[in-house]
């Protein structure tokens, strides 16, 4: 619920964002952290795919904050629930994160 | 309703009560709930982070209730407490309005429960006196409070601005000296041609037989308060009046605030620093009462009154307790004797008179010329940035967006400079200016105005609305921050202590800071920065300037020994601050900028901005610009007037459209212009690397460009 409040302030944002964000600054929280997400609406935009990029991204994420935030927005995308060795090599992989971090918003 | 509903509404009472006893538990397990009525309340959901106070707390209780007899509200709490005489009077409150009574500006009702006891009040706010007042109550008769409120015809406009003025809250006049507001003193070789009206010499005969002044007063300053003003903090000069001060309230009584400040009222670490706060003390001072301040009361308490329309009252009688009584229309009578010679107060860390002596060697003493206001509690502090930073920019949000497109260059190879895959956070990103300009790095902003987030989000920037002292977020997460032309806005050290923390706090070891502040420092030796030379060049700038003030006069006026600006002070809570005039250099570091409003025109939006696609080759481009833009901008009165930032670069991008919104701009001349008053710190030169010093970073680089103050950090672990 406080993750709510906190994010009524917000009108867009990309889930690399969320995964930024907690509400531990708020009175009251302990872990703040991963906020709940209620989209009302969403959209794509197109980014230009950059692999060495996305794979830079990658280790700066919460994992598993990522995977409950794409659940939240239903872009699950068969992301798997740890982040598999080797993923700097797994371009399918890389894609599907590509489009759930940067074009959905 | 039908019974099932009733159940569920009860249902929900109790839900939304056990919630707040939580919170309670987890807060101060000291406190235990009780079954059964005591004398204290628990009252769960309203105190001061849900904008209850005293008042709306007092007037809800007594409109059910009496023998309420303290209340305690803490401080970044969502609950307070209410304490009564009996247990009856307790259970009487509680059974009206738990679940069904709310406080005002509230949609929900109140939940409570008693409590065995109440925690310590951390800030004590006692109907006390401090030592060396004394209220002379009746001090005249009715007949003679109607003459004297009588004697002042509000409606007349004195004849100069030294006998009276419209303050921004209440009205003044002054008889025998003026008394400027802006130094608390007065001009002693000055005395005004209106000398004391001789309607009150039976008044001022009174006051030395009675012993409250051992000769006559020759200085009067009549204040007229409606409901709802007040007058800030204040004590006044010890080197201009002697020890006794007198008010005398007529018309309607009213709460006067004393705040100890003796033990070193200019220094802010001193006050802040420590977890004891200064004492504070309530006087109520009733109508046709004199107050008389001496000593300590006089010297080392300051004195204010909180702009409200009503006031909490201890009354005397236990049964009836703390009431609220509405403010009516208040004439004050301020007497006091100019003082001839040195003050003989002890107490070198407030006086004034003894500083002079000691010819400015102490750093308090140069801190003090600058500040001439007190410098704001922490609550203060955040009023004043809500009403003058968030407020002001949520209201000039599009014509400030409009006026800041050219990045700085030095901000701008900073952010060009970090590496691939970098995630750099933008800490008070305004309109984004320096967002999506690298586009190697994923970028965020943040910022405490809707208004300007709203402009970031429409651009596709990822922004949201947040306070930069709490950041929303993780810990060790970006590479880089910048925070560029923010932290000048926060109203005490600490607060700018505690952005630049946070700021730290999110960025990862090795991650690397930019901030950038306002410069005291106008002038680097012969150079002056571009902000001052805009006011030679060009008669329209100058007019401008002219312009700005909002009761204009006809030069800047200085008073010399202080280095304040006396044109015009703005009072803003709980402090008063000096208005500076743009375009010249600061004569203090704390105080108002304005900020002429002029709405924008919708030709002007569109072509202003870049969305996200931009090149690199931006940091050349403005530097050739530079020339060129620094002619356009005197035309344009714009972007002359509210420049707090490098001037030469708030040009509009292509020719064009400036020319076109310099047309619109000349139409919109003949409408009256709003002006709107922005807090600023300007920080001296040091002040940001000592901020620093005190955090876990290394300075990298240290600079000065173009009027401000800048650092680049490096966090260390």
């Amino acid at each position: 619920m406080l993750g709510t409040i906190l994010l009524t302030a917000v009108r867009r944002m990309k889930l690399m964002t969320h995964n930024m964000l907690t509400s531990k600054g708020m009175k009251n929280v302990k872990e703040g952290f991963p906020l709940k997400i209620q989209a009302e609406e969403m959209r794509n935009v197109d980014i230009d795919y950059d692999r060495d990029f996305i794979t830079r991204m990658i280790p700066k994420l919460d994992w598993k904050a990522l995977v409950f935030a794409a659940q939240c927005v239903g872009h699950k995308e068969d992301l798997p629930d740890t982040l598999p060795e080797g993923y700097e090599n797994d371009n399918e992989l890389l894609k599907r994160l590509h489009h759930v971090l940067l074009e959905v918003i | 309703m039908s019974m099932e509903n009733c159940r569920r509404d009860w249902n929900k009472v109790k839900k939304k009560i056990s919630r707040c006893i939580a919170i309670l538990q987890r807060d101060l397990p000291d406190i235990h709930i009780s079954e059964y009525p005591t004398k204290h309340i628990f009252i769960g959901n309203a105190g001061l982070t849900t904008n209850a106070d005293e008042s709306s707390l007092v007037e809800l209780i007594t409109s059910v209730g009496c023998g309420l007899e303290a209340l305690t509200l803490l401080p970044g709490k969502q609950y307070s407490f209410a304490s009564f005489t009996s247990h009856d009077q307790a259970r009487t409150v509680l059974v009206a309005a738990h679940g069904h009574l709310g406080v005002q500006g509230s949609t929900s009702p109140v939940y409570m429960a008693y409590v065995d006891k109440v925690p310590m009040d951390p800030s004590p706010i006692k109907f006390r006196f401090p030592p060396g007042l004394s209220v002379l109550e009746d001090f005249v008769s009715p007949k003679e409070e109607l003459l004297l409120m009588n004697l002042v015809d509000w409606g007349a406009s004195p004849s100069t601005a030294a006998q009276g003025s419209v303050l921004k809250h209440r009205q003044v006049r002054h008889f025998g000296y003026e008394f400027q507001y802006s130094t608390n003193c007065v001009d002693k070789r000055q005395p005004l041609a209106q000398g004391m009206p001789p309607a009150i010499d039976f008044l001022l005969r009174r006051i030395v037989d009675r012993g409250c002044m051992p000769s006559l007063p020759d200085q009067l300053t009549v204040n007229r308060y409606l409901p709802g003003q007040g007058i800030p903090p204040h004590v006044d000069t010890h080197s201009s009046f002697t020890d006794e001060l007198l008010s005398l309230s007529l018309g309607g009584g009213v709460n006067m605030d004393f705040r100890y400040v003796g033990g070193g009222g200019s220094n802010s670490s001193t006050i802040e620093g420590s977890k004891d706060k200064p004492p504070h003390y309530v006087v109520y001072l009733p109508p046709r009462s004199l107050s008389v301040m001496t000593g300590p009361a006089r010297y080392e308490w300051s004195h204010g009154i909180c702009p409200r329309m009503t006031d909490v009252v201890a009354s005397r009688n236990s049964i009836t307790g703390l009431q609220l009584l509405p403010r009516q229309e208040r004439i004050s009578f301020t007497f006091r004797k100019i003082r001839h010679g040195e003050c003989s107060c002890q107490n070198a860390r407030v006086c004034d008179s003894h500083g002079k002596e000691q010819k400015n060697s102490s750093k308090d003493e140069s801190k003090r010329s600058t500040s001439p206001y007190e410098l704001p509690s922490d609550r203060s502090a955040a009023r004043i940035e809500r009403e003058h930073v968030l407020q002001v920019y949520d209201q000039i949000a599009e014509h400030f967006s409009v006026t800041r497109h050219k990045p700085w260059p030095q901000v701008l190879e900073f952010v060009l400079s970090l590496p691939r895959g970098s995630l750099l956070l933008d800490v008070g990103c305004g309109n984004g200016k320096y967002m999506g300009h690298n586009k190697q790095v994923f970028q965020v902003g943040c910022d405490t105005s809707f208004e300007l987030m709203k402009i970031c989000n429409n651009q596709g920037f990822e922004v949201l609305t947040s306070n930069c002292l709490q950041l929303p977020y993780r810990d060790y997460v970006f590479d880089a921050a910048v925070c560029i032309a923010v932290i000048h806005h926060l109203a005490t050290e600490k607060r700018r202590l505690a952005a630049v923390r946070e700021m730290v706090r999110v960025l990862n070891v090795g991650g690397q800071g930019l901030i950038y502040v306002w410069a005291m420092e106008q002038r680097r030796g012969e150079k002056k920065s571009t902000y001052l030379k805009q006011n030679k060049e060009g008669s329209v700038g100058a007019e401008m300037i002219k312009d700005q003030n909002i009761e204009e006069k006809p030069s800047p006026n200085y008073h010399h020994d202080r280095g304040v600006q006396k044109n015009e002070v703005v009072r803003s809570g709980a402090t008063s601050l000096p208005v500076h005039v743009n375009r010249t250099e600061f004569m203090q570091q704390d105080m108002l900028v304005p900020w002429k409003l002029k709405p924008p025109k919708k030709n002007e939006s569109r072509c202003e901005r870049r969305r996200c696609d931009r090149g690199c080759g931006v940091v050349h481009g403005s530097r050739s610009n530079r020339s060129q833009s620094s002619e356009s901008t005197v035309d344009s009165p714009q972007i002359t007037n509210n420049c707090d930032v490098l001037p030469s670069q708030e040009n509009v991008r292509c020719d064009n459209c400036h020319s076109k919104s310099r047309k619109k701009m000349v139409c919109a001349e003949s409408r009256p212009d709003q002006v709107f008053h922005r807090y600023y710190h300007v920080f001296k030169q040091g002040e940001l690397e000592s901020l620093c010093s005190q955090l876990n970073v290394k300075v990298i680089k240290s600079y000065y460009d173009e009027g401000n103050w800048c650092i680049i950090f490096q966090k260390s672990s």
